[in-house]
C-alpha cells in the first residue's frame, strides 16, 4: 500500500473499527494475555504444591472456606499468602530490575547493586545478634532500615569525587559496599551460633514461610515506588541514548537518576525485607520483556512487573513439586534455572540496552 | 609442622591396623569401633577429645587437657553436647568453623586422640576429622573412635570400657550411683510401653520451612527406645538417611499421641506449633503432648538416665489422642 495512497484509503476514518483495531498495539494484547496468565500461575500455585489436593479444594479454600477442611486450610492458610507475595516480590523485583538495567544503561544489572540486598541481610544480622530473636513482624523495619542506609552510602561513595555520580561508580560503590557489609555480616554470623539460626532461614530468600502482614506493612513502598517506576518509561528512554543526548534534550540525567534509583531502593528494601534476598528476577525479567516488546521502556516496564510475578511465583510452584514431599526454596530455584536461562538468552541475540 | 609431627611420632605410640601383637609388658592397649587396635608404651595421659566423646568421658572421670569439633565454640559454651564439661579447664583446639586446628593440636602435645565415628566400617571416616585433614593429624597421635550409632545402650558400656583403660575405677561413688539410676531406668522403661503400648510416638524436627522426620533406626537413642517397646512411628526413609524431609503441607502424614519435638535451635516452638495452621491440627498437638527430644544426649550412665527418664516419663502421663 503506497504512502500516497488512494482516495479512498486516504477517507478511511481512523474511528473506523477494523482499522482500530488493526492499529490496537499488538503490545497492549500482550499485556493483557499477561495478566490472565498471572491469574492462571496463581490459580496454579494454590493447586499444586507438595500435598496433593483437588482443584475443588483450591477454589473452595480460596471462595468458600471452611476450617473443617485440612486440604482448603493448606490453600489458605499457607498456599495463598505465599502466593501473594511471590506475585508483590516477583512484579517488584522485576519492575526495579529494568529500572536499575535502564539508569545504568548496563545489561547486567539488578535492583541489589545499589547494596540493598546486602545492607537488609546485615541489618537484620545485627539486630538479632544484639537483640536476640525478635518477632518476624519486626525485622522487616530492620531489613528496611538497613537497605536505604546501605543504598544511600552507596550513592554518597558514588557521587563523590569529580563528574557526579556516574553509572561506573555508581556500580563499583555498590561492589564495594556489598563486600563490605557481606564480610560484616558473616563475621557476626560466625561469632554466634544462634544468630546464625535464627537468620540463616531468612537469609535464604523464601516466599513460604512469610507473614502476610510484613506484607502489608511495606505495601505503601511498594505500590507507590512501583507505580512512580512505571512512569518512568519515557525518562529511561531518553537516558538510553546516552547522557550527552539526553542532556541536550533538556533532561537534568543526575536528578533523574537520582529519582529513579530512589525508587528503585524502596521497592526492592520492601521486597527483599519480606522475602529475602532472592537472586535473578531483577537481572533476568527485563531481557524477557525486551525480548517479546524490544527497547522501548514505556512498555518494558509494565511487561517486567507481569513477567516478573510469573516467574517468582512459577519458581515457587516449582520449588514445591521438585523434591515432593520436600520442597526448594525459591531462591534456589531461581539460581538453577536463571544462570543457564541468561547464558542461552545471551546467545540468542545482542544484548540491546 | 612436620618436624613437629615427626617428633611426636618418635616419641608416642604407632597405631597397627593389622591384628594385635602381643603386647609388651606395661604396654597400654586399645581396639576402637573401627577395629583399629592402639597400643602405647604407657597408659595415655594427654587426650585431646572430640567434644563428643569428651562429654561422656567426663562423666566417666576423665579430664582431657583439649577438645575439638563443631560444638566446641570459642565462646566456651559447648551446648547441650558439652554435657558436665568444665570449658575453662581444657583448650579448645578445634571449632565450629575449624573442627579440628592440627597445629593448635600439636601444641597440645596429645598421646592419644578420641572422637566419634558415624560410620564405623568405613575406616577413614572420623567425626570432626576431614578426610583432607586426616593426614595430617594422623602423625600426631594415635587415633580412637567410638560408634554413635547402634543402641546407645551399647555404645555407653563401650564409653565406659574406654574409661576403664584410661584409668577411670568403676566402683566410684558418683559413678556407682548414676549406674543405679540409669539400671533403674532402663528396667522401668519398658514397663510404661508395656503399659502404654497403644500410643504411637513421632520424633521430628519441625522448623519454619520444614519437618524433618526422624528414622528411628538411623538414631542411638531411639533405636534403644524402640528395642524397648516404644512404638516409634516410621517414617518413609531409607536406612541411614536419618530423617524424612517433609514441608510444613505434609504436617498430618504422620498423626501420632505423642510428639517428640527437638531442641535444636532454629526450629518452631511449642506455642508457635499450636497457632500453626497445619500443625495446630495435629493430633498430639491438640492433645497437649509435645515434649522436648535432647538429640544432644551424652552416652554415660548419667547422660543415658536422664535421656532414658526425658522420653518415658512424658509418655507414662500421655493418653490416647488419635481415636
Amino acid at each position: 500500500m503506497s504512502l500516497v495512497g488512494t482516495p479512498s484509503s486516504i477517507a478511511e476514518s481512523p474511528n473506523d473499527p477494523i482499522i482500530g483495531w488493526r492499529r490496537a498495539s499488538p503490545r497492549m494484547l500482550g499485556l493483557m494475555l499477561g495478566i490472565m496468565a498471572i491469574c492462571v500461575v496463581a490459580m496454579m500455585s494454590l493447586r499444586l504444591g507438595s500435598l496433593e489436593l483437588s482443584t475443588t479444594d483450591a477454589w473452595n479454600g480460596l471462595f468458600h472456606y471452611s476450617a473443617d477442611s485440612y486440604e482448603q486450610t493448606v490453600v489458605r492458610k499457607l498456599r495463598l499468602p505465599r502466593t501473594i507475595i511471590a506475585l508483590a516480590v516477583g512484579g517488584a523485583l522485576g519492575v526495579a530490575g529494568a529500572v536499575m538495567q535502564g539508569v545504568t544503561r548496563n545489561p547486567l544489572a539488578g535492583p541489589s547493586i545499589l547494596g540493598v540486598s546486602s545492607g537488609a541481610s546485615f541489618a537484620i544480622t545485627t539486630a538479632i545478634f544484639f537483640l536476640g530473636r525478635t518477632a518476624p513482624g519486626e525485622y522487616v523495619w530492620f531489613a528496611f532500615a538497613g537497605a536505604l542506609g546501605a543504598s544511600a552510602l552507596v550513592f554518597m561513595i558514588g557521587g563523590a569525587g569529580r563528574g557526579g555520580t556516574t553509572p561506573i561508580k555508581l556500580a563499583l560503590a555498590g561492589v564495594v559496599i556489598s563486600a563490605l557489609l557481606g564480610a560484616w555480616t558473616s563475621t557476626l554470623l560466625l561469632l554466634n551460633e544462634e544468630t546464625m539460626d535464627a537468620v540463616r532461614f531468612w537469609l535464604a530468600g523464601s516466599v513460604a514461610g512469610r507473614e502476610l502482614d510484613t506484607l502489608w506493612s511495606v505495601s505503601p513502598f511498594l505500590l507507590g515506588g512501583t507505580l512512580g517506576c512505571l512512569l518512568l518509561g519515557h525518562q529511561l528512554n531518553v537516558l538510553s541514548m546516552g547522557d550527552d543526548s539526553a542532556r541536550a534534550l533538556g533532561m537534568h540525567t543526575t536528578r533523574t537518576r537520582l529519582i529513579a534509583s530512589t525508587l528503585v531502593v524502596l521497592i526492592t528494601g520492601a521486597a527483599v525485607s519480606v522475602a529475602g534476598p532472592i537472586g535473578f528476577i531483577g537481572l533476568a525479567t527485563p531481557h524477557i520483556a525486551r525480548s517479546i516488546v524490544g527497547p522501548d521502556y514505556r512498555w518494558i516496564l509494565p511487561y517486567s512487573l507481569i513477567i516478573g510475578a510469573i516467574v517468582l511465583t512459577a519458581a515457587d510452584v516449582a520449588g514445591r513439586l521438585l523434591t515432593k514431599p520436600a520442597e526448594l526454596q525459591v531462591g534456589i530455584v531461581t539460581a538453577l534455572v536463571g544462570a543457564p536461562f541468561l547464558i542461552w538468552l545471551a546467545r540468542q541475540r545482542s544484548v540491546a540496552s | 609442622m612436620g618436624t613437629a609431627a615427626g617428633l611426636a611420632l618418635l616419641r608416642h605410640g604407632v597405631a597397627q591396623e593389622s591384628a594385635p601383637a602381643t603386647p609388651a609388658g606395661g604396654a597400654w592397649t586399645f581396639t576402637d569401633d573401627k577395629g583399629v587396635t592402639v597400643t602405647l608404651d604407657a597408659p595415655p595421659e594427654r587426650l585431646v577429645i572430640d567434644v563428643n566423646a569428651a562429654a561422656p568421658l567426663w562423666d566417666f572421670g576423665i579430664r582431657p587437657v583439649a577438645v575439638f569439633g563443631w560444638n566446641a565454640t570459642e565462646t566456651g559454651d559447648f551446648g547441650d553436647a558439652g554435657g558436665n564439661i568444665d570449658p575453662s579447664t581444657v583448650e579448645i583446639v578445634g571449632n565450629t568453623s575449624e573442627p579440628i586446628q592440627p597445629e593448635k593440636v600439636v601444641a597440645a602435645d596429645p598421646d592419644l586422640i578420641i572422637t566419634i565415628t558415624w560410620t564405623p566400617d568405613d575406616p577413614d571416616d572420623y567425626w570432626s576429622i576431614a578426610p583432607e585433614i586426616l593426614p595430617q593429624v594422623k602423625p600426631i597421635a594415635p587415633i580412637i573412635a567410638l560408634s554413635a550409632t547402634g543402641s546407645a545402650d551399647v555404645n555407653t558400656e563401650r564409653f565406659a570400657e574406654l574409661a576403664v583403660a584410661l584409668g577411670t575405677d568403676l566402683s566410684a561413688p558418683e559413678i556407682v550411683a548414676e549406674k543405679e539410676r540409669y539400671d533403674a531406668a532402663l528396667a522401668e522403661f519398658p514397663t510404661v510401653t508395656e503399659e502404654k503400648s497403644d500410643l504411637s510416638v513421632v520424633f521430628m524436627y519441625i522448623g519454619p520451612e520444614e519437618i524433618y522426620v526422624a528414622n528411628a533406626p538411623d538414631w542411638a537413642d531411639l533405636n534403644l527406645y524402640a528395642s524397648l517397646g516404644l512404638n516409634i512411628v516410621k517414617p518413609d526413609a531409607e536406612e541411614g538417611s536419618f530423617w524424612e524431609q517433609l514441608s510444613l503441607e505434609q504436617a498430618l502424614k504422620y498423626p501420632s499421641d505423642v510428639l517428640f519435638n527437638s531442641t535444636r535451635p532454629g526450629n518452631l516452638t511449642v506455642d508457635d506449633l499450636k497457632e500453626h495452621p497445619t500443625f495446630g491440627q495435629h493430633p498430639a498437638i491438640q492433645a497437649g503432648q509435645v515434649f522436648p527430644w535432647n538429640q544432644d544426649f551424652i552416652m554415660s550412665y548419667r547422660g543415658m538416665a536422664d535421656a532414658l527418664e526425658s522420653i518415658m516419663n512424658p509418655v507414662s502421663e500421655s493418653t490416647d489422642a488419635t481415636s
